[in-house]
């Protein structure tokens, strides 16, 4: 502390001073106590029967908070116009923001949140948060309950693998998630061609591959070291190559041994190669994910983590002939336990029905008319991306990226995985992200990440 | 009768913002200590109690460590910078020129550079952050532009993503910010210091460094302070910048108290343990003012 601090007229600026500092203290405390729980409104029913499975009252308003993010909130009519003709009374309000936390909290707390909450982006209610709070509707009705558009088979049924797994907390489906995507890391089909490059099966190629890569003048990575998170999924696709399905649930479950289980450590160890060879753009510790993915557009990076979004995300950067697809984890030992083409797949942009909202039935009918075919190929045709929905399908004139990724989830059938950190404990998420910065940086080794993410990991389990 | 109409209208006009001040400020104060012993997630109207588990947790928390260090390091480092640099510039701009025609004046062009000196000011912190952000970005950043420019191709720093670096970059940008607001306070403490006092100097001999550090320096010592204050309030948040340009990282290397609160409370839903967190930063900061109060009391100069 320095000694030239105040003052000849003591006091008043220095109080001043200290509550100029200490808002940040009663700013928290302002939304808090006050309001009294109010148990759930007795919601508005109808009675049940075919074609109104939930027994929605026609009358009876609904809200949906739709959150406007990269895939915008244009594919939301579709719905909201299939459920307007079915309950043709219903005043239905719907509205889009991208400030889920900030504008939906204070009515959770109040006990009058909206019926339906696309509580996705940034700014999300933590969920840990949502579950341990019991604020969410269990969605099991919706999975028995017959199809929008073929009421011969279950909504259930029409979910993609995985749906239920990812939107299931506690023991209880809470989240539906409905944009389906693959995620890990993209490379340019166009640029391989070019090249007269092949997509490598195992590492060994992989590592040729980065060669002929960095001689060509190209470094072959890329991150967003602004968010390192990004290189969860494409290690993780490495990890469940090598290691299976067993260790990945370890992590996710937040287990004991799931990062330093040999077999994981081994595809760790395999990829520590690109940051030692200095096969990492240099000044990527320092860029966001659009500058990462400019690099990759231009030309001047190989490989560069992400998802299903990337290609809709670049929109107009994307240079004309620039075709992209999805990267699948190459061999990492001859013992590895998921055949080539596995893939990280996961549903997401999660849906929920608030437990106190005042029109619950409606929320779930709702959601049924978005799990429609008609709802989700018009999603697909909207958002460029999967849906949920495993009969929807993406329209004649896709871009190479969504072709590449609906190809690749058929070859992978069965073999894919979702990764819930992030959802379980986005804190944990974060901090080993930031271990994989370093990893990428060079600051860490393949050993130290799987030992410090363990010990992470050991941690949040308590 | 004339006593009882005066105190009538005195606490007429107090009740009004006492009433205001107790319910928006005062009161969730007195909140925040009760919620710091919750583990509250923000949602729901029930509290569980807790206890000091909050506190336990956070004494072993390494980024609360990290994040009260940078808000120390800042604390020393940002008033030195900036008063030093603010000083140096305010007296170029109007004592260093030497006497022309009788008067003290500054350096040829001080008008000009006082304006441009202003100019960060004006800007929203937002834009500024976002603005550095871009000049920081390694590969089409405008500062790396300009190594390579003059030849420095090998020297490419990651400006923030580096752990080294990214902390200092930070302060950079908060002493770029700051630095014409307090030119213009110095510059109105050395104005309204009596020419003839530097004239005096000149004429005795006294070199431009005596007469800065003789006669400038203790004569404005009162803006000094202020100015400490003020950057030490800046230095104990720097909330937005931190939160626009590195978001607390590379790897927590540029966290602070405020924005580390912030994330626990609005990313990861734990209000109880953020709540703990302002309880101490509240304490720290009264410990801290509590200090200097009694460490810097010193005699004013009449003149």
């Amino acid at each position: 502390m320095n000694d030239r601090f105040p003052p000849s007229r003591p006091g008043r600026r220095s109080v001043l001073a200290m509550l100029a500092l200490t808002p940040v203290a009663g700013a928290l405390a302002g939304c808090a106590t006050g309001g009294s729980r109010q148990s759930p409104a007795a919601a508005p029913t109808g009675s049940a029967q075919a074609g109104n499975p939930f027994g929605v009252a026609s009358d009876a308003p609904l809200e949906v908070v739709v959150f406007d993010g990269g895939y915008g909130q244009e594919y939301i009519k579709v719905p909201l116009d299939l459920y307007r003709k079915k309950h043709a009374a219903a005043k239905i309000t719907q509205s889009a923001t991208q400030q889920i936390q900030q504008s939906l909290q204070p009515r959770f707390v109040a006990g009058n949140p909206p019926d339906v909450v696309n509580n996705s982006g940034s700014n999300a209610i933590d969920y840990g948060a949502l579950v341990g709070d019991k604020a969410l509707l269990s969605l099991a009705p919706l999975l028995t309950a017959p199809s929008w558009s073929d009421p011969a088979v279950t909504v259930g049924d029409t979910l993609r693998p995985g749906v239920v797994q990812v939107g299931t907390h506690d023991g209880q489906f809470v989240v539906l998630n409905y944009s389906y995507g693959a995620y890990g890391a993209w490379y340019s089909t166009s640029l391989f061609e070019e090249k007269g490059w092949t997509y490598p099966q195992t590492w060994d190629d992989y590592l040729g591959l980065c060669d002929k890569m960095a001689t060509a003048g190209i470094a072959p990575w890329t991150y967003p070291g602004q968010f390192p998170y990004y290189m969860f999924w494409w290690l993780a696709s490495l990890i469940y190559k090598a290691a299976g399905p067993e260790v990945i649930d370890k992590i996710n479950n937040l287990a004991p041994d799931a990062w330093t289980d040999d077999r994981a450590v081994a595809a760790l160890r395999a990829f520590e190669a690109i940051p030692a060879n200095g096969w990492v753009l240099k000044g990527s510790s320092g860029l966001n994910h659009t500058d990462a993915q400019m690099q990759f557009l231009n030309g001047k990076a190989g490989f560069v983590p992400g998802g299903s979004w990337l290609e809709n995300e670049m929109g107009d950067s994307v240079p004309k002939g620039f075709d992209m697809a999805i990267c699948r984890a190459p061999s990492i030992g001859k013992d590895d336990v998921k055949p080539f083409g596995s893939l990280c797949a996961k549903a997401g942009e999660p849906y929920v029905i608030p437990r106190s909202a005042a029109n619950t039935a409606g929320g779930l009918e709702f959601l049924r008319a978005m799990l429609s075919t008609e709802g989700a190929e018009n999603f697909i045709a909207k958002a460029g991306t999967l849906s949920s929905n495993r009969d929807a399908k993406p329209p004649k004139d896709a871009k190479h990226g969504l072709t590449s990724i609906d190809a690749a989830l058929k070859e992978a059938g069965d073999n894919v995985f979702g990764i819930t950190v992030d959802t379980r404990d986005s804190r944990l998420w974060k901090d080993i992200a930031n271990l994989m910065g370093r990893f990428m940086n060079g600051d860490i080794k393949a050993d130290q990440l799987a030992k410090q993410a363990q010990s992470l990991t050991d941690k949040a389990r308590g | 009768m004339r006593k009882t109409h005066q105190r009538r209208v005195i606490i007429g006009f107090l009740a009004a913002p006492v009433l205001l001040y107790t319910v928006f400020v005062a009161s969730p104060y007195v909140q925040a200590f009760y919620i710091a012993l919750t583990d509250w997630r923000g949602l729901s109207a029930e509290i569980g109690l807790i206890g000091l588990g909050n506190f336990t947790e956070l004494f072993g928390d390494p980024v609360f460590w990290q994040a009260l260090r940078n808000n120390l390091l800042l604390l020393v480092t940002l008033p030195i910078v900036t008063i030093g640099v603010g000083l140096f510039l305010a007296f170029m701009l109007n004592a260093a020129g030497g006497p022309r025609s009788g008067e003290i004046r500054g350096v040829r062009g001080a008008k000009f550079y006082r304006v441009v000196y202003f100019f960060p000011y004006v800007l929203s912190i937002a834009i500024i952050g976002v603005l550095w952000k871009n000049i920081y970005n390694p590969i089409n950043g405008l500062l790396n532009g300009a190594l390579r420019a003059v030849g420095l191709e090998e020297v490419q720093p990651s400006w923030l993503g580096d752990e080294r670096l990214a902390f200092w970059a930070v302060l950079a940008v908060l002493v770029w910010n700051g630095i014409g607001f307090y030119v213009v306070l110095f510059t109105a403490g050395i104005k309204a210091i009596p020419a003839s006092l530097l004239e005096a100097a000149v004429l005795d001999g006294a070199s431009r460094t005596q007469v800065f550090f003789r006669i400038t320096i203790p004569l404005i010592w009162e803006n000094i302070r202020t100015a400490a204050v003020y950057l030490g309030i800046a230095a104990l948040d720097a909330f937005a910048v931190v939160q626009i340009m590195t978001g607390g990282g590379p790897n927590d290397s540029t966290q602070v108290g405020s924005f580390y609160l912030y994330q626990n409370a609005f990313s990861y839903g734990r209000f109880g343990y953020a709540s703990a967190m302002g309880v101490v930063l509240f304490v720290v900061t009264l410990a801290l003012s509590a200090f200097t109060l009694r460490a810097t009391r010193k005699e004013r100069i009449e003149f």
